[in-house]
C-alpha cells in the first residue's frame, strides 16, 4: 500500500479524524538509553539491565520473551506508568523522567493508548461511554467525544453494540472496545500488553488485523508485548528480552 | 467534568453499597435531630413548668433569725411599684395539722390574699372542683390539694379542722380542690391570710412575698431592684432553680458529645463504604490513570461520591426526623410526675437550626472520613492496580 492510498483511505473511512498532529512528525517516537529498573529494598530484583531501544514512528513492533524477563516492565516504562531506576526515556523527544505527575498524566492522555490483557472497561458505562472517556479526560465536550467515539467503534465493527455495557458484550467485543478506547485520542503510540492473551484464535486474529489496518492507515506506532509467536512474526520487528536485557 | 459522571454512575450502579451508606448517614442525622428536638423540648417544658409553678421572684425576710416580715403592707406597696413587677402576693406559711373525722394529715398551710395569689401564681388554672375565688368572700374557707383531699377523704362543702400544737382548733369549710400535678398536691392548703394571721397570732406578718414579673428573663435584675429598695432578700427563679438550669446546660454538653460520637460512627460507615469501593475498583482506577486521569481527579471522584452519599443521607435523615417527630407527638408516655413536672407526652421542639447543625456537621464529618480512602485511591500505583489479578 502506497502513502497516497493510505491517505485516501483515511479520508474515505473516517471524516471526523482529520487532525493527526501526533503522527506527522519525523524521527523516533521512543528513544531509550541505559534503562535499568531495580525492584525491592533488601533483596534487589533487576527487572531491566541497561536497555537501549529506539522505535521509529509508524513501526509495528513486538516485544517477546519468557515470563519474568522484564518485557512488561519495559512496556510500562514506555507507557509512563512506571519510573526508571536509571537511564532516560524520550517519548516524542520529551524526557519522561523530568515530567511532573500532572505532565505524565497529560502525556498518557494525549500521546499514548493502552490495551491490556484484561479490557478493564468501566463496568457501569456503555461501550460508547467507555471510548469517550479518554476524550472527556482530555477536556473535549460530550458531543464531540460521542461523535469521535462512535466513529472509532464503527471502525472496530461495533457500530451495533455502542449502547451495550461490558457485561453484555463477549470477551472479544470488550477487547475491541478497549482497542477503540486506546485509539480515541488518536495517540502517536499504542501499547498492548498481552492484548490477545485472553482471546480465542479467531478474535485474536481479528484484533491483530484491526491494529495492523490502523497502523497502516494512520501511521500510528504500535508496541505489543506477546507470548504468541505467530502474532509476533507478523509484526515489522521483534525485540527479544531475556533476564532484563535485549538479546535481539 | 468526567469526574462527576463517573461518581454519579458509580453511586447509582453500586446499589447495595449506596443503600447502606445512605442509611447510616440518614439514621444518624434523623436520630440526632429527634434527640435535639427532645432535649430542647424537655428543657423548655421543665423551665416552663418551673417558672409557672414557682414565683418569678420570692422576697424573704432579710434576717435569717426572723422567719417573718413585719409591717408587710409597707413592703407590699414598694414591691408593687418596682419597675417590671406585675403582681405581688403576700403569704404566711404555717406548717400544721389538719383533721377530718378520724383522718389527720400534716399540711403546709398558706395564708393568702386570694386575688393577689390568683394574679401572681395563676393558681385558679389548677382548679379541679369548687370555686377558688369564693375564698375572697369566705373567711372560713379553705382550698385543698387534690391528694390531700383524698387522704382526708373530704369533699366540697365539708368541714376540716386546723389543729394547733396546744390542741386549739379552727373549723374551715372546703370550698375548692386544686391539682397542680406536683408533689405539693399532698400537703397544700390555702386559707385567707387574715384567718391564718389571726389563728396563729401573727397579725401584720407574712413569711414572704411571691412576685410576678412581665419578662421572666429580667427576673434577676428586678429581684436586685427589690432587694435594694426594701432591704429584704429577693431571689429570682433563675437563682432558685440554679441546679435545674445547670443540669439542663450540662445535659446539652453531654448531648453534643453524644452527637459527635454518632456522627463519627456514621462517618466511618461512609469511609468504610468508600474504602470497599476503592479496593473493588482498583483496576478501574488504574485504567483511568493509564487513560491520563490525574491523581487529583481520582481523588475528586471519590470525594464527589462521598458528597453524593452524604447529601442523600442527610435529606433522608431530615425525612426520618419529620416522620419520627410526628409519631412521637402521637405517643403518650407515663413519666413520674415528681421528676418531670407534669410532662405527659414527649415534648419535641423542632427547630430549623437543628436541621442545619445536624446536616452540616454530618457532611463535614463525611468529607473528613472520605478524604482517607480518596487519598488512598489517588496514591495508587497504576501498574500494580492494573496488573493485580
Amino acid at each position: 500500500m502506497s502513502t497516497s492510498d493510505a491517505t485516501d483511505g483515511i479520508k474515505n473511512d473516517i471524516d471526523v479524524m482529520t487532525d493527526f498532529p501526533n503522527n506527522n512528525k519525523k524521527g523516533n517516537i521512543v528513544e531509550i538509553k541505559g534503562l535499568s529498573k531495580v525492584y525491592g529494598d533488601a533483596v534487589k530484583v533487576h527487572a531491566l539491565r541497561s536497555v537501549d531501544l529506539t522505535v521509529a514512528r509508524g513501526e509495528f513492533m513486538a516485544i517477546v520473551g519468557p515470563s519474568g524477563s522484564g518485557k512488561s516492565t519495559l512496556l510500562h516504562m514506555i507507557g509512563i506508568l512506571d519510573t526508571p531506576s536509571e537511564g532516560t526515556i524520550l517519548i516524542d523527544g520529551q524526557d519522561v523522567g523530568r515530567m511532573s505527575d500532572a505532565q505524565r498524566s497529560a502525556t498518557r492522555n494525549k500521546m499514548l493508548g493502552f490495551v491490556f490483557q484484561y479490557h478493564h472497561l468501566l463496568p457501569d458505562f456503555s461501550a460508547l461511554e467507555n471510548v469517550m472517556m479518554p476524550l472527556l479526560i482530555a477536556g473535549k465536550n460530550k458531543k464531540e467525544a460521542a461523535s469521535v467515539a462512535s466513529e472509532i467503534l464503527k471502525d472496530v465493527e461495533l457500530a451495533d453494540r455502542m449502547e451495550h455495557r461490558p457485561n453484555q458484550l463477549s470477551g472479544g467485543q470488550c477487547q475491541r472496545v478497549a482497542v477503540a478506547r486506546a485509539l480515541a485520542n488518536n495517540p502517536a503510540l499504542v501499547i498492548g500488553d498481552e492484548l490477545t492473551g485472553n482471546l480465542d484464535t479467531r478474535s485474536s486474529k481479528l484484533i491483530y488485523d484491526l491494529l495492523r489496518k490502523l497502523n497502516k492507515k494512520y501511521n500510528q506506532t504500535f508496541i505489543i508485548v506477546t507470548h504468541d509467536d505467530k502474532l509476533a512474526e507478523k509484526t515489522d520487528r521483534i525485540v527479544r528480552i531475556v533476564d532484563g536485557q535485549i538479546t535481539g | 467534568m468526567y469526574e462527576h459522571k463517573i461518581a454519579f454512575r458509580s453511586v447509582i450502579a453500586k446499589k447495595r453499597n449506596t443503600f447502606f451508606a445512605v442509611l447510616a448517614v440518614a439514621l444518624a442525622v434523623g436520630i440526632i435531630i429527634l434527640f435535639m428536638g427532645m432535649i430542647s423540648g424537655f428543657a423548655a417544658e421543665m423551665i416552663d413548668a418551673t417558672v409557672e409553678s414557682s414565683p418569678h421572684i420570692t422576697v424573704d425576710p432579710e434576717d435569717d433569725d426572723d422567719e417573718y416580715i413585719h409591717l408587710y403592707d409597707h413592703f407590699n406597696a414598694i414591691i408593687r411599684q418596682t419597675e417590671g413587677v406585675l403582681f405581688a402576693s403576700p403569704v404566711l406559711v404555717q406548717p400544721t395539722a389538719m383533721e377530718h373525722r378520724d383522718n389527720t394529715a400534716g399540711i403546709v398551710l398558706e395564708g393568702i390574699d386570694p386575688r393577689s395569689e390568683i394574679d401572681t401564681m395563676r393558681v385558679d388554672r389548677h382548679l379541679l372542683k369548687g370555686n377558688f375565688t369564693a375564698l375572697e368572700r369566705s373567711y372560713r374557707g379553705v382550698v385543698l390539694g387534690s391528694i390531700l383531699a383524698e387522704d382526708l377523704d373530704v369533699g366540697i362543702g365539708e368541714k376540716v379542722d386546723l389543729v394547733k400544737p396546744n390542741g386549739e382548733t379552727a373549723s374551715l369549710e372546703v370550698i375548692a380542690i386544686i391539682s397542680t400535678g406536683t408533689p405539693k398536691d399532698e400537703t397544700l392548703a390555702y386559707a385567707r391570710l387574715d384567718l391564718v394571721q389571726d389563728f396563729y397570732d401573727r397579725r401584720g406578718q407574712v413569711s414572704h412575698f411571691k412576685v410576678r414579673v412581665a419578662d421572666i428573663h429580667q427576673a434577676d435584675k428586678i429581684a436586685a431592684d427589690i432587694q435594694r429598695d426594701t432591704g429584704l432578700e429577693a431571689i429570682s427563679w433563675m437563682e432558685a432553680n440554679k441546679d435545674l438550669l445547670d443540669l439542663i446546660n450540662t445535659q446539652q454538653v453531654v448531648a453534643w458529645i453524644f452527637y459527635l460520637m454518632i456522627f463519627i460512627v456514621a462517618g466511618f460507615g461512609i469511609a468504610n463504604t468508600l474504602y470497599t469501593m476503592v479496593i473493588d475498583r482498583k483496576k478501574e482506577i488504574g485504567m483511568l490513570m493509564a487513560m491520563g486521569a490525574s491523581r487529583k481527579s481520582i481523588s475528586i471522584i471519590f470525594l464527589i461520591e462521598s458528597a453524593l452519599l452524604g447529601i442523600a443521607g442527610v435529606l433522608l435523615g431530615f425525612l426520618i426526623a419529620f416522620i419520627g417527630a410526628y409519631f412521637f407527638s402521637l405517643y403518650e408516655i407515663d413519666l413520674p410526675a415528681d421528676v418531670y413536672y407534669g410532662v405527659s407526652t414527649i415534648p419535641i421542639d423542632m427547630q430549623t437550626r437543628f436541621f442545619v447543625y445536624s446536616g452540616g456537621f454530618s457532611l463535614l464529618i463525611n468529607m473528613i472520613a472520605a478524604s482517607i480512602p480518596a487519598k488512598q485511591a489517588a496514591q495508587m500505583d497504576p501498574v500494580e492496580a492494573i496488573e493485580e489479578e
